[in-house]
């Protein structure tokens, strides 16, 4: 089936008998289907190439079944395993001793509703305001396709527990020039402890990966995410993560954006000394276009956050960023801080970077910075002269450069490497 | 080893170096001389092959190679070494792998295995304390945050482990402190050789009393105005350049 003509069913049918009774009003909006896909009127789409879904006709999933994934390629003590964006228990693994659960999201909202109705009762608040006081439902329409078109998974850390071992949740594409709506709720309970590593690995091509994360950190608990992607080459990626933290949580999220793909990325600081520190890393070469929009929002009292990115745009692609800091009124004592640094290895080449402060409150401490540059020809030079040939003082400049993200998961900094590695291939520099 | 003839230089379209003849034999250490501005920067870089250089006129050979039309790297490899002015800094990047790397691409340029990692540290460490540098210094990012006497022992330091054939030294004794200077004129003296070769580049007497050249040529406006042996050290001092314009 076509991605087109379901969207032409549901508008027949009564969205309520969808049975998703955490979908709010607004998501169930009938308009909303006939506006499905964002453009670049929406802020936060300014910068990404819309065309690349809109031109193209989408399949939908009929069978759920591939399972054509050579499990000891993956080594990780415990892997969830989606295929096109669908949970696989078979594949899954999990060795925490009950520590971690998953559940289906319709199982998990009637054991429990109150994260769920506190995440989903408003979904504008993943619009951005305008000035005009008109709320742009694009990007929330992104999310509703996504949240129609999957049941939803959770994934459940117990409450006091620490997991020692990595959870790779490991996504695999082998479709075909279809969209794949993985649609996960992560949450960390009460003082608990967990790293994620989120991998999507593309065998197939020219598919769109609508990727949905909203993960919940209670009190006290702590997250680390990782997110990179392999063999992307010719699919499309948006992504959309929305973290929300309770009082005293620490959330590090560090991520490789490349390719055609944009994230959208949401941080809720709504507990008094919650704590984010984004990094990240925005590749392009080729024609690409690698997006980033990503929004901290300091609801409380000493929240604290952190975003470093770094930028390399190879060839004539382009990687943009917008990086916003919002500080409420009653959020005082609290810190935000955005950094970022682009190098360009082509003069056809481009980066964009746009920090943003919205302060409402007093006694807040805020920075920003960004730094555009080629690589500096004196340095070139220097090493040149020490015997290092163009390419290898580029290539090691270059490894510099991208060395002071210091990614604390070392599948990450593993994947960095290769994946700049690329950009030198067959180049005559 | 080097032989310069009837170079001449333009930088956006300023000519800096002019109608230069110079030559410098195997095994001698040839001092140039020249005030802020004369052009010997520029002399240095030019023959080590640093690129926006507009080349008008002349050639220079190295071991009877012209070497005009060779990328820096392929100098390096032939034996050509430059210690800069103005050592750049490389966050990111520690010291002892950067060395370690030069020291292999130029091996490899050469048709040389890579170095046993345990014999280039045991060398490697043994420079460094000749120098009187710390073990951690190393370990640290090139150049980074290094004061200006530590940046010129490290370009002393790669020369050492490089073991170049030609040896540019452009002011390598500005900004240093008087126990630098002399244990870095140790480190120089002690190379030279009668197979390698030396172009000293320098403002001032003072690198010269530690390190004594063979020749002197007094450079003005991108040209030699005087040429002589080491007495032409002290005549310059006592006339100062405006004598030889
Ligand atoms: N890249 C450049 N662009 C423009 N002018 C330059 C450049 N490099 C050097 N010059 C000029 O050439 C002259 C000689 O410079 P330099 O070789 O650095 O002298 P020195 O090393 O003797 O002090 C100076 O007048 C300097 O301003
Ligand atoms: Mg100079």
């Amino acid at each position: 089936m076509l991605l087109n003509d379901y969207l032409n069913k549901l508008k027949k049918t009564n969205l309520k008998e969808l049975n998703k009774p955490w979908l709010s009003n607004e998501l169930l909006n009938k308009e909303l289907l006939d506006n499905i896909f964002p453009d670049n009127n929406a802020e936060e789409w300014k910068n990404f190439n819309v065309n690349a879904f809109i031109k193209q006709k989408w399949n939908l999933l009929i069978s759920q079944d591939s399972p054509n994934l050579k499990k000891e390629n993956i080594l990780f003590k415990n892997l969830i395993v989606f295929n096109n964006g669908v949970l696989d228990k078979k594949l899954t693994e999990i060795n925490t001793d009950d520590k971690v659960k998953i559940h289906s999201l319709q199982e998990y909202y009637n054991k429990d509703k109150t994260i769920v109705d506190k995440i989903y009762c408003n979904s504008k608040k993943y619009s951005e305001d305008r000035i005009s006081g008109i709320i742009d439902n694009k990007t929330t329409s992104l999310l509703s396709l996504n949240s129609l078109l999957n049941q939803g998974v959770v994934i459940e850390v117990a409450a006091d527990s620490k997991v020692g071992n990595e959870i790779c949740l490991y996504n695999q594409i082998s479709a075909n020039e279809t969209i794949i709506n993985p649609y996960i709720l992560l949450v960390a309970n009460k003082n608990s402890e967990v790293n994620f590593l989120d991998l999507t690995s593309y065998i197939e091509e020219n598919n769109w990966t609508n990727v949905f994360y909203e993960v919940y950190l209670e009190k006290n608990s702590k997250v680390r995410m990782s997110n990179f992607s392999l063999n992307q080459s010719m699919n499309l990626n948006t992504s959309s993560y929305n973290f929300h933290l309770e009082k005293e949580a620490l959330l590090e999220f560090a991520s490789i954006n490349k390719g055609n793909s944009k994230k959208d990325i949401r941080v809720f600081l709504n507990g008094e000394n919650s704590k984010v520190d984004i990094k990240g890393m925005l590749l392009s070469r080729l024609i690409e276009n690698s997006d980033i929009f990503c929004k901290v929002t300091h609801n409380a009292f000493s929240s604290d956050s952190k975003q470093d990115w770094r930028m390399i745009s190879a060839d004539t692609s382009k990687t943009s960023l917008n990086g916003k800091i919002k500080i409420m009124k009653g959020a005082k004592n609290s810190s935000g801080n955005f950094f970022s640094k682009a190098l360009l290895l082509n003069d056809k080449a481009k980066a964009l970077s746009k920090p943003e402060l919205e302060i409402f409150e007093d006694d807040v401490s805020c920075s920003h910075g960004s730094s555009f540059g080629e690589l500096e020809k004196d340095k070139v030079f220097y090493l040149q002269s020490r015997g290092f040939s163009k390419k290898e003082a580029i290539e090691m400049l270059v490894s510099a450069f991208i060395s002071e993200l210091n990614f604390s998961d070392n599948n990450l900094s593993d994947n960095l490497k290769n994946e700049v590695e690329k950009m030198f291939i067959g180049k005559d520099l | 080893m080097l032989k310069i003839s009837n170079l001449s230089v333009s930088v956006e379209n300023k000519l800096i170096i002019n109608n230069l003849d110079l030559e410098i034999g195997e095994g001698k250490k040839v001092a140039v001389m020249g005030p802020n501005g004369s052009g010997k920067s520029t002399l240095s870089n030019v023959i080590s092959g640093k690129p926006g250089y507009n080349i008008k006129e002349g050639s220079i050979k190295f071991e009877d190679t012209d070497i005009l039309k060779i990328n820096p790297d392929e100098r390096a490899a032939m034996g050509i070494f430059m210690a800069f002015q103005y050592p750049v800094e490389i966050p990111g990047i520690a010291n002892s792998s950067f060395l370690r790397t030069a020291i292999n691409s130029i091996r490899k340029k050469n048709n040389i295995e890579p170095v046993n990692t345990r014999i280039f540290l045991e060398e490697l460490n043994q420079i460094a304390s000749k120098l009187g540098l710390d073990k951690s210094f190393l370990s640290r990012d090139m150049n980074e945050g290094f004061s200006g006497g530590e940046k010129k022992k490290n370009e002393i330091l790669q020369l050492l482990l490089l073991k170049p054939k030609l040896c540019v030294l452009d002011e390598i004794d500005s900004g240093l402190d008087i126990d630098s200077l002399k244990v870095i004129s140790k480190g120089i003296s002690e190379y030279s050789n009668k197979k390698n070769s030396m172009l000293i580049i320098t403002h001032y007497q003072r690198l010269l009393d530690h390190v004594i050249p063979d020749e002197v040529h007094i450079f003005n406006k991108g040209k030699i105005v005087e040429s002589g042996d080491h007495d032409l050290v002290k005549i310059l001092e006592e006339k100062g350049y405006k004598e030889f314009s």
